[in-house]
């Protein structure tokens, strides 16, 4: 799927979120959970602060304050951009919070943000890195659900595996992805 | 790591998104029928009024400051609405709106003719216009602050600098049709300084106010 075409399926599912889509809620959660875990875990690991309960404490924190200002997101707008808005928001409060700490050092905090590297494309780039890491079948099918959008029939049907099949090489690849960001690997 | 997101999706309503447009106008709309009404209703309206009506530099004088009163209040909507672009001219518009009034302050007394001499225009009486500008600002200031602080600010600092320049301008706006006075010393002195430093104060204190 073309990054446009991702950009457009993104925006169209948020904006069915804002209407209350349950369903596609949980797709824009499940698909934003990943870029916004690594780009946390790139900026610590810039600023020499990784830690995976840190990294998974923003992504959280990154989420909730999505889901509160949720209301804040243009439609007609892509999604991305608004959730980078966010996430930076999110990372820089952290390290305000963290510098009031004596024994606290988060030197770099602002130029890791700034960086031209922690853009979009970098991001997508990690995002692919780690896709690749994954099995050729069970990458083919959480792209085809996770990122073109397809239904699980939908992409049954194209792989022509059973629907049960589609959803547990989902359901593994997922894990397997969280495992991965959580650790740090591919970045 | 599903269960947050479990738990989000269980708490998901309908919301209506907001859109910076249609809350600037809403803000403007206010801050303007207040002030209108606070001028009509407490501190009465200026004196000078016919004469006024016809001056071109006195309708410049209050375009520079709607200038700077609009264009402060879309900054700081746009800068409480994640991913908003927020384009360089928009960035400049409220300052240079400050910049104009203050020149225009200056143009005024030397096309009024009869603005007096500047020594008299720094009179001690002329700090009532000061904190009635204040005064006039609060309000308008605490609805755009209550605005902004429903959206999702990612600027804190920027968004309360510019939420002290609409206050100013609000403020400065509703004195304007009150006080009479086009001596270049007494509006540079008693409306210029609030207004250059409404902005700095409410910065000091504001973006503390909108983190989230």
């Amino acid at each position: 799927m073309s990054r446009e075409a991702r950009d457009v399926y993104l925006a169209e599912a948020m904006a069915k979120a804002q209407r209350g889509d349950q369903a596609a809620y949980r797709e824009v959660l499940e698909s934003i959970r990943v870029i916004i875990k690594l780009y946390s875990t790139r900026i610590l690991k810039r600023i020499g602060r990784y830690d995976p309960g840190i990294a998974e404490d923003m992504t959280q924190d990154v989420l909730l304050a999505v889901h509160q200002k949720r209301h804040t997101y243009d439609p007609s707008q892509p999604l991305l951009p608004w959730l980078f808005s966010i996430t930076r928001y999110k990372i820089i409060d952290y390290g305000r919070r963290e510098r009031r700490r004596p024994t606290s050092s988060l030197e770099g905090l602002e130029e890791a943000l700034a960086a031209p590297v922690l853009s979009e494309a970098g991001t997508e780039r990690d995002l692919a890195a780690i896709l690749a890491t994954l099995p050729a079948r069970t990458r083919e099918v959480l792209e085809m659900v996770k990122l073109e959008g397809l239904s699980v029939a939908e992409a049954a049907a194209r792989t022509q595996l059973s629907e049960s099949n589609v959803k547990v090489l989902v359901h593994r690849a997922l894990k397997t992805l969280r495992g991965k960001a959580a650790r740090g690997e591919s970045l | 790591m599903s269960d947050p997101i479990d738990a989000l999706v269980r708490d998901l309503s309908p919301v209506v998104p907001r859109s910076s447009l249609r809350i600037t106008a809403a803000w403007v709309a206010s801050a303007t029928l207040f002030g209108l009404a606070s001028v009509l209703f407490i501190l009465g309206w200026r004196s000078d009024w016919i004469e006024v009506r016809f001056s071109l530099s006195y309708w410049l004088a209050g375009g520079a400051l709607a200038l700077t009163l609009f264009t402060a209040a879309r900054l700081g909507i746009c800068l409480s609405m994640p991913g908003a672009r927020v384009s360089p001219g928009l960035r400049l518009a409220p300052g240079a709106g400050l910049v104009l009034t203050l020149v225009m302050f200056v143009i005024l007394h030397v096309t009024s003719g009869n603005a007096g001499d500047l020594a008299t225009g720094l009179a001690a009486t002329g700090w009532s216009c000061s904190v009635a500008l204040a005064a006039l600002s609060i309000l308008p200031g605490l609805l755009l602050l209550t605005f902004m602080r429903r959206l999702a600010v990612t600027e804190p600092a920027g968004a309360a600098t510019a939420l002290g320049m609409a206050m100013g301008a609000a403020g400065a706006m509703a004195i304007g049709c009150h006080c009479d006075s086009t001596n270049a010393a007494h509006l540079l002195v008693f409306h210029g300084v609030p207004l250059m430093l409404m902005p700095v104060v409410i910065r000091l204190v504001g973006k503390r106010l909108l983190r989230w």
